[in-house]
């Protein structure tokens, strides 16, 4: 049950997804790029600048409200949703660690829809080991030069500015770059299994100079902590963003089964069907009671919250393939043609379980956590 | 800010309680090396930074994040006591 201010934000949040964008958004698979339009749309509702401060033009959300948004923004479309969050990891990143000059230039446009800016971590050879990064710096007066290249980059087509990690001698450095810095090269990616609304990119930088003032933080063996932040957001608003596609393919599912019928009598009188209606039913509530631990703990900001936030972003992921997988075939035919959102759930929810780390780097993570942090054994070790 | 009542020790115990929950009940002494333990993920960090700034009331400002300003009991507390001071001015 949503306290009341929070149903009020649901409400507001998904009447201007609907009137707004939901139209628009029925096309972008088959476009396979976010057009500027719908940013534009999205940053005149202020809704980009969730996790931006006020000082920033931003609207400076809660935890709670954050998953309302990333979750109705997901039952439209995952790539609407997967916008925001990685101009949130990005904006959380900024805001933290960059240059005053950097934050005050780019987040109030960020906010706005008027600026595109990626987070370009992963790499061709090293996809998941962040800290082996390869794309290298070289000290160049008073900044650097940076070679190497970074794959599969959301929104990489179209950013004006990419987020990067960045190795320097045996540490690695986060950094800021715009788009237009001599030597950068953006190659799309197409035909991906989901979130096609992406315009993922290859992107290459060839000796391009990078000012000392564009360094978020200092170097750090490990990964940086800019990223680390980044990634952070990144989980707990793809979490969100997973728990919303569960739940609208279940929506979906519930509908289909009312007004469809099979042996004559509607499919939801049929008790397989309602097998596969109660699975998605208490998955779809365990993850979004997981997802509220995790806003919760964020609220209050301690410690534990990065590892609730890593549960929540494994166990909604893992719903919104299980809820997905069954709303197709309840759907049968139809769940495997466009003309319903099911084949989109089903495609975009196998991508939530790899992006921001697949669920086997938190499966070691989570394990790890809770391990360090149990009594039980303790003794023996 | 509660933290200028605070004294090295004080931080000392308090961050040595928070690191030793998180690492198996392990007992650090105030110089050994965190990091070179291998007993944590890399998002412990974040923890780390979150747990200083809510528990001392500071902002840890990003050029002082660094490996080294973070990887001892004696160079956190260190960190924090600049902090304390710098802000009570």
């Amino acid at each position: 049950m949503l306290a009341p201010s929070l149903s009020t934000f649901r409400d507001e949040v998904r009447a201007f997804v609907s009137e707004s964008l939901a139209r628009r958004a029925a096309s972008l698979d088959a476009e396979q790029t976010m057009p500027r339009e719908v940013i534009q749309t999205l940053g005149r509702s202020g809704y980009l600048g969730a996790v931006i401060g006020r000082r920033f033009g931003g609207q400076a959300r809660t935890p709670r409200e954050l998953g309302v948004l990333h979750e109705e923004l997901a039952r439209v479309h995952g790539s609407l949703e997967n916008f925001l969050t990685v101009t949130s990891m990005c904006a959380v990143a900024i805001q933290r660690f960059a240059d005053p000059a950097v934050a005050t230039e780019w987040l109030p446009r960020m906010a706005r829809g008027e600026a595109i800016v990626a987070f370009a971590v992963t790499e061709p050879a090293r996809e998941s080991n962040v800290p082996d990064v390869q794309t290298l710096l070289q000290p160049d007066g008073d900044g650097w030069r940076v070679t190497g290249e970074k794959q599969w980059i959301s929104f990489g087509q179209i950013a004006d500015a990419f987020l990067v990690l960045g190795r320097l001698n045996e540490q690695t450095l986060a950094f800021f770059i715009r788009r237009d810095t001599p030597g950068l090269e953006a190659h799309p990616i197409r035909d991906m299994l989901g979130l096609r609304g992406n315009a993922l990119a290859r992107i290459r930088f060839n000796n391009c100079r990078v000012p000392r003032g564009n360094a978020l933080g200092r170097s750090f063996s490990g990964t940086a902590p800019a990223i680390l932040f980044g990634f952070d957001e990144g989980r707990f608003a793809t979490a969100w963003g997973s728990l919303g596609l569960a739940q609208g393919a279940l929506d979906l599912a519930v509908e289909h089964a009312r007004t469809h019928y099979a042996s004559g009598s509607r499919l939801c009188d049929h008790q397989l069907v309602q097998q596969m209606l109660a699975e998605m039913i208490v998955t779809v509530k365990a993850a979004r009671l997981i997802c509220e631990d995790a806003a919760d703990a964020r609220q209050a900001v301690i410690p534990e919250m990065v590892g609730a936030t890593l549960i929540a972003k494994y166990a909604a992921s893992r719903a919104a393939r299980l809820a997905s997988d069954r709303a197709v075939q309840i759907l049968g035919a139809r769940g495997c043609h466009e003309e319903t959102p099911a084949s989109r759930f089903f495609r975009d929810a196998r991508i939530m379980e790899i992006i921001e780390g697949t669920s086997q780097v938190h499966e070691i993570q989570i394990a790890l956590d809770y391990i360090n942090q149990s009594t039980v054994g303790a003794s023996n070790s | 800010m509660s933290m200028s009542v605070k004294n090295v020790d004080q931080i000392k115990a308090t961050v040595r309680q928070f690191l030793q929950r998180s690492f198996h009940g392990k007992t650090l002494t105030d110089e050994q090396n965190i990091f070179d333990l291998g007993l944590v993920h890399s998002l412990f960090l974040i923890q780390m930074i979150l747990f200083l700034e809510k528990e001392f009331g500071v902002v840890l400002e990003p050029q002082q994040l660094d490996t080294s300003a973070l990887s001892s009991i004696e160079r956190i507390a260190s960190l924090v006591c600049e902090h304390a001071v710098s802000e009570a001015v």
